[in-house]
């Protein structure tokens, strides 16, 4: 009986941690302006969009206030469309022929975060046809199934196409895949300009690409670094074609593959955690704005577009939020979601020492009130030591364990 | 004797127990009739694409069928015992106070088992004549919360209308509810696909409970 | 004589209130004992820390031989229970109540639980939820007497009955009590109809217990005393004199000792006792006469 109360005790404790700063963050947060930072290749520097108590301020790294106007006009790779409107977008830059459709040919926005790879997935792809007859994309007809072998299954009768399935499977073999895949990327939708398929790691850990052109497989192994251990792919399929997809490592390295020669390039990043950071890049003609946001940080690089040279960088610190207060009263939290995942399950995070005086108060609070009342518990007065104002207020929700 | 105390249990749930399973059927009956029409009318890739790359889910209407089926159940089966204080007349049949709680608590979830897993069962196979296994199972991973909640729900009755005093009945049943709230957390489908070991902790936990409260039931708690 | 329950120095409080401190009684084989006390003086605590539901703060109870909270299956076979209000399993109608308690008793009878019933006006199939409360009593009543227990407790059988049907349960009780040998321990707030049924009488007052005696004897013994008087008398020199009072120049006494005894204490203060009289009691009223109207 001592057990199950103590267990009582405890997932109140639990449910507590859980709910009071939860209550607490809806009370008190504010939101996180972070700026938007972006190259800018004319005045070699950052041009700083942020908001501070909601008024815009435009700078640059280099703390110089700029109008709108002036602001357009040193971004033309952002503004190129208000620019053109005002007709003072000019026709070459840096000895490039630039208008508006080259401009946004060549820009590309692409992010990452960790809960595109963190959550469930259904293990089924659909293979689209990459020279399709008409110039949109069409839905396959099939889905694939990738496991030891491919398997083309039709949705509207649930059987699988042995042939097709056939085909693709000896042509995965003969490229020397060895299924089931421990990562695949692609883009199944027909809202894209042309279809690169999907870029797979087999169990061997070997980079393949697989499309299929004009019905038929196309399979194509990619030579990678042996300790390269990929931990996401985003297959781009942007307008240029220059490469066919992103890799990320577990170590947090970011390469392309080019479409010449699947060549692997690696692209200068800040350090980066792909379990718990934001990767953005955002990519014109000229330049890459390679971003990492972490708690603390967001710092962003800006690469050469061409010779993919780090040329200037920026950190804008993340004011750490005022949790001095919080940490002080809570012992530790639990939390059953993250923005890192898509999963729910408790995690818990101790807020560390902080709340230590707070809770030796609360005890001495309760060893004043049991003194009187002549009736201690040791179970309780551990609890009230490590766990805080959660064993307080368990405490006069459920009692003690000697009063069941 | 125990054949008896079902008896009992029956008398008192058999009207729950019709209502809920046509209740259940007729809900599953409804759903797969909208899913066919889907299919019908836009086609089955077009509906496989939605599930495997938009994570929908076809049958969100299921997630709260589980969690009143058990708290219907538990106040059938516990109210009748709590009001008058007719329990005093159950813990003085002559078996063991244990052995009364236990057959009683074991009716109820056996009753509830039955159920979920005949609604479970339809509902897999149901989805397979239309769908891929990948996609039956991420299906039962989404719906396998609702259905704990189902059981936590009945135990959380059975935990709360057993205390005797409502200086403690309110906090045991705040403490229900919270725990009951961390199965609802999520609808994106197969989100609680890694909390089985909680889940089966805390069944255990709550089907125990139910003991505290009739300890202090039996030690005259008022 | 065989004991069948047994209390020793039994105490209780809820909270910071004594209910009573060191109460100590047993009860016999084959007796009928009513247990009388006004509201408060803790006669239900009694029933539920005999049937368990109630751990005392001290002391301990001993039913059957077993002690109160912990009697095994075979014991509690052996004690029927009639709860406060005639609580039973309402959801259940008579043939569904009566097959679901047979099976718990081996020397179940459903004869005289089936004789009761068709005393009845009830249709067959009726819940019990759906009778009045008198037919209620007799469902509950018929239980009893077919679990053909040895110790029968019951718990203010008389709430909320009519006459007819109180009188119906004492009789039926009564007789089969007497004709059984089994030891019943009643209480009541009525207490003209444990008049007719008990012959044992227990009176609990404000944390004690004031007496327990054979009915007879009290209302043997137990008189009240009627005197015309100018003067008060010294109640602080008499003893055994309780609740006296005194409306003009009328005098009002109880006590339990004898008319000449009485006579002689009252003759030292020099009081007239040529009209003092003498009345026996009911049970009801020797009930006021030992706790006082308040």
């Amino acid at each position: 009986m001592k057990a199950l109360k103590t267990l009582q005790i405890i997932i109140t404790i639990l449910m507590l941690s859980w709910l009071l700063p939860w209550v607490w963050k809806l009370a008190t947060d504010k939101p996180q302006n972070n700026p938007f930072v972006y190259y800018s290749s004319l005045i070699n520097s950052f041009g700083i969009r942020s908001t501070i108590n909601e008024t815009t301020l435009l700078t640059d790294a280099r703390d110089n206030s700029y109008t709108q106007t002036q602001f357009d006009s040193i971004l033309p790779m952002v503004y190129y469309r208000q620019l053109a409107r005002e007709g003072q977008l000019p026709d070459s830059l840096h000895g490039q022929e630039i208008n508006q459709r080259i401009i946004a040919r060549n820009n590309f926005f692409y992010r990452y975060r960790p809960s595109d790879k963190n959550q469930p997935l259904i293990p089924l792809y659909a293979l689209f046809e990459s020279m399709p007859k008409r110039i949109d994309l069409e839905m396959p007809g099939d889905i694939m199934r990738l496991r030891k072998k491919p398997e083309f299954i039709n949705p509207d009768t649930g059987n699988s196409n042995t042939h097709k399935s056939a085909r693709f499977a000896i042509e995965l073999e003969k490229n020397g895949f060895v299924g089931p895949p421990s990562l695949i990327a692609g883009n199944p939708t027909t809202r894209k300009s042309y279809d690169e398929g999907y870029v797979i790691v087999d169990q061997n850990k070997n980079l393949f690409h697989l499309k299929m052109v004009n019905a038929r497989p196309y399979v194509a192994k990619i030579e990678m670094p042996e300790d390269l251990h990929l931990s996401w792919i985003t297959v781009t399929e942007y307008p240029t074609k220059t490469f066919y997809c992103f890799l990320i490592s577990k170590d947090g390295r970011l390469f392309t593959v080019q479409t010449d020669g699947y060549k692997l390039k690696e692209i200068p990043t800040p350090s980066f955690d792909p379990e718990t950071d934001n990767l953005l890049i955002m990519g014109n003609l000229f330049h890459w704005n390679i971003q990492v946001s972490t708690n603390q940080r967001q710092t962003t690089y800006a690469v050469d577009a061409h010779s993919f040279k780090l040329v200037n960088q920026y950190t804008f610190e993340t004011l750490p939020p005022k949790e001095w207060l919080q940490s002080s009263i809570f012992p530790f939290s639990i939390n059953f979601s993250s923005a890192n995942d898509k999963f729910i399950f408790p995690r818990i995070k101790f807020n560390g020492w902080t709340h230590l005086p707070a809770s030796v108060l609360l005890l001495l609070g309760y060893l004043a009130l049991q003194y009187r009342k002549k009736s201690w518990c040791p179970v309780t007065t551990i609890l009230l030591l490590v766990t805080g104002i959660y064993g307080l207020l368990a405490f006069l929700l459920v009692g003690d364990t000697k009063h069941i | 004797m125990i054949k008896a105390l079902l008896y009992k249990e029956w008398l008192k749930t058999r009207w729950f127990i019709l209502g809920a399973t046509i209740a259940g059927l007729l809900l599953q009956n409804w759903l797969f009739m909208k899913t066919g029409r889907s299919l019908r009318l836009v086609g089955a890739e077009h509906i496989w694409d939605v599930i495997i790359n938009r994570n929908q889910f076809l049958f969100t209407e299921l997630k709260y069928l589980p969690l009143f089926s058990g708290a219907l159940m538990g106040l059938a089966q516990f109210l009748p015992e709590i009001t008058n204080r007719r329990i005093k007349l159950t813990f003085h049949l002559p078996l063991r106070e244990k052995t009364i709680t236990a057959w009683m608590v074991g009716y109820g979830i056996g009753v509830l088992l039955l159920l979920f897993i005949l609604q479970t069962s339809i509902l897999a196979v149901g989805m397979s004549v239309n769908f891929a296994p990948e996609i039956v199972a991420n299906g039962l991973l989404t719906v396998m919360p609702w259905y704990v909640g189902g059981l936590w729900a009945y135990l959380a009755c059975a935990f709360v209308a057993l205390e005797p005093t409502w200086r403690q009945r309110i906090p045991n049943l705040l403490v229900t509810v919270a725990l009951l709230r961390t199965l609802y957390l999520s609808d994106f489908p197969a989100a609680y696909q890694k909390m089985p070991v909680y889940l089966m902790a805390l069944t255990i936990v709550l089907t125990l409970w139910t003991w505290l409260s009739v300890y202090r039931f039996k030690i005259g708690r008022q | 004589m065989e004991t069948v329950i047994e209390c020793r120095n039994l105490t209780h409080y809820y909270g910071e209130r004594c209910i009573y401190e060191n109460l100590n009684f047993r009860i016999a084989k084959g007796r009928i004992v009513g247990l009388l006390g006004k509201n408060g003086t803790g006669k239900t605590t009694t029933i539920n820390i005999l049937n368990g539901y109630l751990q005392p703060r001290e002391g301990e109870c001993l039913m059957l031989g077993h002690k109160a909270g912990q009697l095994p299956p075979e014991i509690k076979q052996r004690i029927a229970l009639l709860l406060e209000g005639h609580v039973q399993y309402a959801f259940m109608n008579i043939q569904q109540i009566e097959r679901f308690y047979s099976s718990f008793y081996p020397n179940w009878n459903r004869a005289p639980y089936y004789e009761l019933m068709k005393k009845l006006k009830i249709a067959p199939g009726q819940r019990i939820s759906r009778m009045s409360c008198g037919q209620r009593s007799q469902v509950a009543l018929g239980l009893i007497l077919a679990q053909n227990a040895d110790l029968l407790i019951l718990d203010d059988f008389s709430m909320g009955l009519d006459p007819g049907y109180r009188r119906l349960f004492v009789d039926y009780l009564n007789e089969y009590a007497r004709a059984e040998n089994k030891t019943v321990f009643v209480t009541s707030h009525i207490i003209q109809d444990m008049e007719r049924l008990i012959d044992e009488c227990m009176i609990l007052d404000y944390g004690q217990l004031l007496l327990q005696k054979p009915i007879d004897e009290i209302l043997n013994t137990f008189k009240r005393y009627r005197i015309h008087t100018e003067r008060e008398p010294q109640w602080e020199r008499l003893s055994g004199i309780l609740h006296p009072e005194k409306i003009r120049d009328k005098v009002e006494f109880y006590s339990f000792n004898g008319p000449e005894q009485i006579a002689t204490q009252l003759q030292q203060q020099n009081i007239n006792t040529e009209q003092l009289k003498t009345e026996r009691l009911t049970l009801e009223e020797a009930f006021i006469g030992l706790t006082g109207k308040y």
